[in-house]
């Protein structure tokens, strides 16, 4: 699908759900409240964080192998709270990055949350740096790193592929407190196993609303919940549709959404 | 004495890193004959080719590297060993990472010789692509027009007797993608649904459980499941080659991981008895 | 007139020596308008940063929703794809020498200061160097097919076979019967295993591979039940939510929603 006009049922469904979800933005932010839980291993960021400052060692946060899109791009979010909160101990961050575009807005990034945390004399331009963008050279680069330097923290949160277990086996060696959030659903066992708290699925998405609790982003979370509820009812009819025997395959819902 | 079985929940990660590497070489020098059942993916991907109308083109893809050729080359091989067996023509192309084209012709050039497949006669290389999305999408209207030359003698495909027939995507009966990487989605986006070509995928242990989902859908009608994946097919070929022998050391490491889960839990359990004496 | 013939008109293909001064007049704008961004007061730049964001973000957006004309498969703004695309990619390259000047930066200060470590750094700039010599110089030779194939490649292959102990010792420590939860994942996860190996397919092969009631209780029927409609559902849910909060992101970063995220402390100044 390259057009909308290919498969107008998706588009349809891409707009409305685009619409649902900037509609809970605009509301939040006129001052509409909503509700949302807590997630474990977001509120074992201050307790990593805090543990770096009594151990004294830095912390490291990955990107993994992300690019410049919204993965990458949500990852380098999450981690801007993480500095905001590391800049008021003092403590060392290091941040390596396996793609060049990404790296040069991950230091912009690193630099900002360092000032609105009102250190910016406490940003080092050398915490910041790419790697290598070869998946095994950069894998090896990092398991150096932690442990020359026994990080006492790890966040890693990002694209990771067959890498994420060398990160995630060589923190848990040096006894590092790790914290780990990817879209890679093959990757996630291997963080479950290794890591303290893992973030799941889509609440990848929703860290920096849980964090931070800006308007904007609860907004945002409560629409994508909303869109969920319609993926939900889909299938539920779809699922009716395909039991009936009156209506079946041929049913003009079920139709709709067959790939043709 | 309980002190040994406490320490069992914490065994040093050097002594379960050593038993493996006895474990691997042992496998690999004393094979254990055992046969391994054929699942429903791996016949499926068989199917596919058995079945292939013979006046189309294979397209087998290619995006893998060095670091997992373990899992991808012998699968490589079996799909393409499988073409050469049915006298299918066929047509290498690669995406993701350069290095995947050269180790894709390694493969099929050794095979070549032993079926008596001719380049440019029998099969044909289209070589590295780095954009899939706008070659996909070309791919489906004119292939010709897309790919334009080969990567071997760098001709115009018009050139070739193998591209006989061949215009789009329509001409192709089997699209078969080796993978390390999540490059299905560009697949099933752009290209299955435009054809009627079984779309059959070969990816590493670590990603086949997200697969699943497209077997499950029927988008893909078949998949081989790492290295397991191509000891079936050589199984269904009827041959007894790396990985048939391979898959004793995979048996043997599970085997190994087994004992030692089911060690930390009596360590576990060892440890919580001795706390609840004290 | 439509837009592809009317900027093929407006900039027409410049040949000989106006090819040089067009390539120059280019780098000259870039850099003005390099010096102009920077001299940019903080809330001005946050518009333009949004404005550029917004424009970006709306040509893929209309290119994907309007219309296309059944037998081209395109729409009036389908032609400048691949242009835009060319943009991104001579962006990154630019950043790529970014990132590898930053490695030599932090590298060679640390070779210059003698800090701890530094021998690795040597290490680190000669490989780098050599490496971008062979490749760029000598790419046909058995020098640098020697670099690539047998030293880069087998440090992959080690790295990726690297992995094999390290799930060894994350499935040892991970799977402990420590609630209802963990016992059930690790009886699911050793099925799954041993499903998969002719040594557990042995336990019940005596059972049909199928055809019959008990064929379902072979363990590599149960194993492929298990992926197939365990597995698969619950990927597919997470698939769902990915997309649904991808989707969301997009618009957020789209649409400049995003507070306190990207570049906002700086705009502020």
């Amino acid at each position: 699908m390259t057009h909308a006009s290919d498969r107008w049922e998706s588009a349809i469904l891409i707009a409305l759900m685009s619409v649902i979800i900037l509609y809970t933005i605009i509301t939040a932010q006129r001052g509409r409240k909503y509700f949302i839980r807590r997630i474990p291993g977001l509120n074992a960021i201050d307790e990593a964080v805090g543990r770096a400052t009594e151990m004294g060692r830095p912390l490291l946060m990955v990107p993994g192998l992300s690019g410049l899109g919204v993965v990458g791009l949500q990852a380098l979010t999450i981690f801007s709270y993480i500095i905001k909160t590391a800049a008021k101990f003092g403590n060392k961050l290091i941040m390596p990055t396996a793609d060049s575009a990404l790296y040069t807005v991950a230091e912009e990034v690193v630099r900002d949350s360092y000032a609105a945390a009102g250190k910016p004399e406490d940003y080092d331009p050398n915490s910041v740096y790419f790697l290598s963008d070869r998946q095994f050279a950069f894998a090896s680069g990092v398991a150096g790193t932690i442990f020359r330097e026994r990080v006492a923290a790890s966040f890693l949160f990002g694209d990771f592929f067959a890498e994420s277990l060398i990160f995630a086996e060589a923190g848990q060696q040096v006894g590092a407190i790790q914290v780990a959030g990817t879209v890679s659903t093959t990757q996630l066992p291997f963080f479950i196993a290794s890591c303290d708290y893992t973030i799941i699925g889509d609440e990848y998405y929703a860290a920096s609303a849980y964090i931070s609790r800006e308007p904007t982003l609860l907004g945002s979370l409560v629409g994508q919940d909303y869109c969920k509820i319609i993926f939900l009812l889909v299938i539920l009819i779809g699922v009716v549709g395909m039991t009936v025997p009156a209506l079946g395959k041929e049913w003009w819902f079920v139709q709709w959404f067959t790939l043709k | 004495m309980t002190d040994f079985w406490t320490k069992l929940q914490a065994i040093d990660r050097r002594y379960l890193y050593a038993a493996l590497l006895i474990i691997v070489v042992l496998g690999l020098l004393v094979p254990i004959p055992l046969p391994l059942a054929v699942g429903p993916q791996a016949r499926g991907f068989y199917q596919a080719i058995e079945t292939a109308d013979p006046n189309k083109i294979a397209l087998v893809s290619t995006l893998w590297s060095a670091s997992t050729q373990g899992e991808n080359r012998p699968q490589t091989r079996v799909i393409l060993e499988h073409l050469m067996r049915k006298r299918l023509r066929f047509a290498l192309i690669a995406f993701g990472d350069p290095q995947s084209t050269i180790l894709a012709q390694e493969v099929a050039e050794g095979l070549a010789k032993q079926y008596h497949y001719e380049y440019g006669r029998d099969w044909i290389n289209f070589g590295y692509r780095a954009d899939i999305a706008g070659t996909l999408k070309g791919m489906v209207k004119d292939m010709r027009e897309t790919l334009k030359r080969d990567s071997q003698e760098d001709k115009p495909l018009d050139q070739f007797p193998v591209m006989k027939g061949i215009h789009n995507i329509k001409d192709v009966n089997v699209i078969a993608e080796v993978s390390a990487s999540g490059n299905y989605a560009s697949w099933l986006g752009l290209v299955v649904g435009t054809t009627d070509a079984a779309f059959c995928y070969a990816p590493t242990s670590v990603m086949a459980p997200e697969l699943y989902t497209y077997i499950d859908s029927g988008q893909m009608k078949g998949m081989l499941f790492g290295i397991k994946g191509a000891a079936e097919y050589e199984r269904l070929l009827g041959i007894k080659g790396f990985t048939t022998r391979a898959i004793t050391p995979v048996s043997l490491s599970l085997v190994l991981l087994f004992v030692l889960i089911g060690l930390g839990n009596y360590g576990m359990y060892a440890a919580k008895r001795r706390g609840g004496n004290a | 007139m439509n837009l592809q013939k009317f900027l093929s008109a407006a900039f027409p293909p410049a040949h000989g020596h106006w090819k040089w001064i067009a390539i120059l007049l280019a780098a000259l704008g870039c850099v003005v308008l390099f010096f102009a961004l920077q001299a940019l007061p903080g809330r001005a730049r946050k518009a333009l940063i949004a404005t550029m964001t917004f424009l970006a973000g709306l040509f893929y957006a209309l290119e994907f929703f309007w219309p296309v004309d059944k037998k081209t498969d395109e729409n009036f703004l389908t032609f400048a794809v691949p242009t835009v695309g060319n943009v991104i990619n001579v962006l990154a390259a630019f950043t790529l020498g970014l990132g590898v000047f930053s490695l030599v930066r932090i590298h060679v200060g640390k070779v210059t200061k003698l800090r701890e470590g530094w021998e690795n750094s040597v290490v680190l700039l000669v490989s780098l160097l050599v490496m971008a010599i062979a490749g760029l110089g000598f790419r046909d030779s058995l020098f640098f097919r020697s670099l690539f194939r047998d030293v880069l490649n087998s440090f992959d292959a080690a790295m990726f076979a690297t992995l094999a102990f390290f799930i060894i010792s994350a499935a040892y420590r991970a799977f402990r019967v420590k609630s209802a939860e963990a016992t059930l994942l690790m009886v699911a996860a050793l099925v799954v295993m041993l499903g998969q190996i002719p040594i557990g397919q042995y336990i019940t092969h005596v059972i049909p591979e199928k055809g019959t009631f008990a064929s379902l209780f072979r363990l590599d029927n149960i194993s492929n039940w298990l992926l197939l409609t365990v597995n698969a559902p619950a990927t597919r849910a997470i698939g769902f939510g990915l997309g649904i909060g991808g989707l969301a992101i997009a618009l957020r970063l789209w649409l400049s929603l995003e507070r306190g995220a990207f570049f906002e402390a700086k705009a502020e100044d």
